[in-house]
């Protein structure tokens, strides 16, 4: 069996070494896929064009999302999620360098499990780490 | 003798003819007053019931005779009158007055009437008095008799009756009287005025000629009644058809046995002090409208309206431009659409000339026009019309044009209030602009400062990031220098990344609108107070003194406000001192709550107390404290964004006590 995958949407290159170096250090088992874009990210989950290939890129077990990335940002995918009842099952963790109350309140009404501020802290880590043992390994277009 | 009646004309030849009989009789003269004869007892009490003085003085002005009346106005008794002259009863002056006319009587043997004032206890009276000489058979005057009548009351109703009649007639009111079967009876100046009718021509007509039919009802309420129906307003008939609106008074004129036998009118023209309340009514409405600050064309329309009903016309026109000569705005009120295409190009063509006063013409056929003009202008049936541009500050914005079907006299109160209707207009357009302008600074000041959040942090967080896992992965192969290196540079990043976001709360804090609610101060402190004691590593005691009293505010604000007072008290401790803070609340006044974060903390001199609330500000050094200086200006920031106040007491010794000051709120 694969190891579950984490799909983390990060446009900057920084963040997403200290993601990967969070994970690695905390142990977390799992594999790192990174899109850079919101539009990537609806590619990948839905399978369009190099994403077809589910060896190459399986689908996750949860979704580390920035909120602001060129393209289609991080609203507009969470709100594109909201309209796609496959991925239901899908735990979203928004991390995000903005502070702001009403980002925050934003993330959650549109289904965010959980908001985090960069940098990424031992207690997101953490939280990654609950998410991956209660989520169910992955989805059901394996 | 005109003030004489016929009574006394009859008691005058009786008192002649008397005495002449006597005369003839050959009785002594001197006798008669002696009262001893019967004739001339019979005389005496004739005269004392007259109601005027008489008295028979001999030609050295000794009195013969004297009646009753005679002795009241001299204070005299008739035994010490008789045989004495003036001089020995009156004082000289008046004596010597008496004598000249007497002497006058005397020596042209003609009747005298004359008007004598006298000083009476109760004041002057006025007699009328007459004159005349007592003659023998042969024609000599062997005296003179006087009757005088007191005239005083007569005089003065007669004074009264004119000085009335002058106030009457000079009244700009009109002041009319009518019988009972509404009959005119007077007219004064003002009626003839008010209404056209000159007096001639009106009294005797019936008072409906005034009053529109439906009206009559008004006028005759009152009779029925019985009694005044006071002031009313209403609208009355000129001689020429036309209407004028009055206020009228009406009581009712009664005979002297207090039965009503008509009824007086007293009729002010308000034409034009309903004119004036209209105008004012007008320029209230608009200013109603503009304060109301709706969107902009309600505000023209508005404006137009008023325009319209101030300028007593109804046709009118506005058009507003931008600065560059074209048309934000324009709408017509009853002009043809030629006429509108032609103006509206007009007024393009001129805008940057156009005139920054009100221009009046009061007829167009002598206006300085040009043909195209003329000739529009005419085929629309305009006759008179004003232009009223509007301005704000030398910055012409459009202008208002009113036009008239006929030659038209533009008064005072129009041009006044199209003066304050335009100047309305361009407030609520520079206004408008000014919160445009406003508003978009905010939201650009927004999109800056959310940017500057997430793209200026992010390489500081970077450079924190690598120094970390420098340190961390590569720190076993560096120097003791070169790590110290490495620390500064995670210090000198997580402190440009806390300034970042502190000026930003600050910027936001500044620039947000606030709703206002009830909040407990109770739960917040409460809750602030556990987050800080547990993740300070000083273990700071934070008692709150409940129950704290609810305030009015913005909770995120006030969490804002009380976590940066309560970090600062844990903070500004001396080395090795537990920090110690007392929250409390103290009611000021009924209207605002006070908290208080006191501390056992280094204290603020004084003399610094004025800085601690600024931007930036530090009164200790970095190595000692850290911190931006950015918190106590936010608490200042957000506290006063929610209409309350900040203060700080300290000694610079012992502590501190902060205070941040609230409307209350009711005990929820």
């Amino acid at each position: 069996m694969n190891a579950p995958v984490i799909l983390l949407a990060e446009d900057d290159r920084n963040d997403v070494f200290f993601v990967r170096r969070g994970l690695e250090q905390a142990g977390v088992r799992a594999g790192l896929q990174v899109v850079s874009d919101g539009e990537d990210v609806m590619d990948y989950l839905t399978g369009q064009g190099i994403y077809g290939d589910r060896n190459q890129y399986p689908m996750p077990s949860l979704l580390l999302l920035d909120l602001k990335m060129p393209l289609a940002n991080g609203f507009d995918v969470l709100e594109w999620l909201r309209t796609q009842p496959a991925l239901e099952y899908l735990p979203v963790i928004v991390l995000t360098s903005s502070p702001e109350e009403r980002d925050r309140q934003k993330a959650a009404s549109l289904g965010a499990t959980r908001y985090f501020v960069k940098p990424p802290t031992l207690e997101m880590i953490s939280e990654i780490v609950q998410l991956m043992r209660t989520a169910p390994t992955t989805g059901n277009c394996h | 003798m005109g003030e004489f009646c016929e009574r006394d004309a009859f008691f005058l030849e009786a008192v002649s003819s008397f005495f002449n009989q006597a005369f003839e009789n050959g009785k002594a003269v001197a006798t008669v007053g002696q009262g001893a004869n019967g004739g001339t007892a019979q005389l005496q009490a004739i005269v004392d019931h007259s109601t005027a003085v008489i008295y028979v003085k001999d030609v050295d002005g000794k009195y013969i005779l004297v009646n009753r009346l005679v002795e009241k106005l001299l204070r005299h008794s008739r035994q010490q009158i008789i045989g004495k002259t003036d001089f020995d009863i009156l004082p000289e002056a008046d004596a010597r007055r008496l004598r000249e006319s007497d002497e006058k009587v005397l020596k042209t043997g003609i009747p005298l009437e004359v008007k004598e004032v006298v000083q009476r206890p109760d004041g002057l009276h006025i007699y009328v008095s007459v004159k005349f000489p007592l003659k023998d058979t042969r024609g000599s005057v062997y005296a003179e008799a006087g009757i005088s009548t007191d005239i005083t009351d007569r005089t003065h109703s007669n004074e009264c009756r004119r000085h009335l009649a002058a106030i009457v007639d000079s009244s700009e009111d009109a002041i009319i009287s009518r019988d009972l079967n509404g009959i005119i009876m007077s007219w004064n100046k003002g009626a003839e005025k008010i209404y056209g009718y000159a007096a001639e021509e009106i009294i005797g007509k019936p008072v409906t000629v005034l009053i529109p039919p439906s009206r009559e009802d008004e006028d005759t309420r009152f009779l029925r009644k019985g009694q005044p129906v006071g002031q009313y307003e209403t609208i009355q008939r000129r001689k020429d058809g036309s209407s004028v609106e009055v206020a009228v008074t009406v009581s009712a004129i009664r005979d002297e046995h207090g039965k009503i036998v008509g009824a007086s009118k007293i009729a002010r023209d308000i034409t034009s002090r309903k004119h004036l309340e209209l105008q004012q009514k007008i320029l209230y409405e608009l200013a109603a409208t503009v304060n109301r600050a709706p969107a902009m064309p309600e505000i023209y329309e508005a404006a137009l309206d008023a325009i319209c009903s101030s300028q007593n016309t109804g046709r009118a026109s506005i058009l507003l431009c931008d600065p560059g000569g074209v048309t934000r705005f324009k709408a017509w009120r009853q002009l043809s659409n030629e006429y509108r295409i032609a103006a509206e190009k007009m007024m393009e063509a001129k805008y940057r000339k156009c005139s920054f006063d009100p221009v009046y013409i009061p007829d167009v056929s002598t206006a300085p026009w040009d043909e195209p003009l003329r000739a529009l202008v005419t085929r629309e049936g305009i006759r008179a019309l004003a232009a009223l541009p509007i301005t704000y500050e030398k910055r012409p914005l459009g202008r208002f044009t009113v036009y008239y079907d006929a030659p038209h006299d533009f008064t005072h109160e129009e041009m006044f209030a199209a003066r304050i209707i335009t100047n309305q207009v361009a407030f609520a357009i520079e206004r408008q602009e000014r919160t445009e302008a406003l508003r978009q600074a905010v939201v650009q000041m927004e999109e800056f400062s959310y940017s500057i959040s997430h793209d200026l942090r992010a390489p500081i967080r970077a450079m924190q990031g690598y120094a970390h896992v420098l340190m961390h992965d590569h720190g076993a192969q560096l120097d003791d220098k070169a790590r110290e290196y490495i620390e500064r540079i995670i210090e000198g990043s997580e402190r440009a990344d806390r300034l970042i976001r502190d000026t930003l709360i600050y910027t936001r804090a500044s620039m947000r609108e606030l709703q206002l609610v009830p909040v407990s101060l109770e739960n917040l402190a409460t809750q602030i107070a556990q987050q800080l004691a547990t993740i300070t590593p000083l273990h700071p005691q934070i008692r709150i003194a409940s129950p704290l009293l609810p305030v009015m505010g913005h909770e995120p604000s006030l969490m804002q406000a009380i976590s940066n007072l309560l970090s600062n008290a844990i903070k500004f401790v001396a080395p090795g001192t537990t920090p110690q803070i007392r929250v409390r609340t103290e009611p000021r006044g009924d209207e605002e709550v006070r908290l208080w974060v006191e501390d056992n903390g280094i204290g603020i001199k004084p003399e610094y107390h004025h800085r601690l609330f600024g931007m930036f500000e530090r009164l200790e050094a970095k190595e000692n404290y850290e911190g931006t200086g950015i918190g106590l200006a936010i608490v200042r920031k957000v506290v006063e964004r929610m209409g309350g106040t900040v203060g700080v007491e300290s000694n610079g010794v012992s502590g501190s006590k902060f205070w941040i000051q609230l409307p209350a709120a009711a005990t929820p």
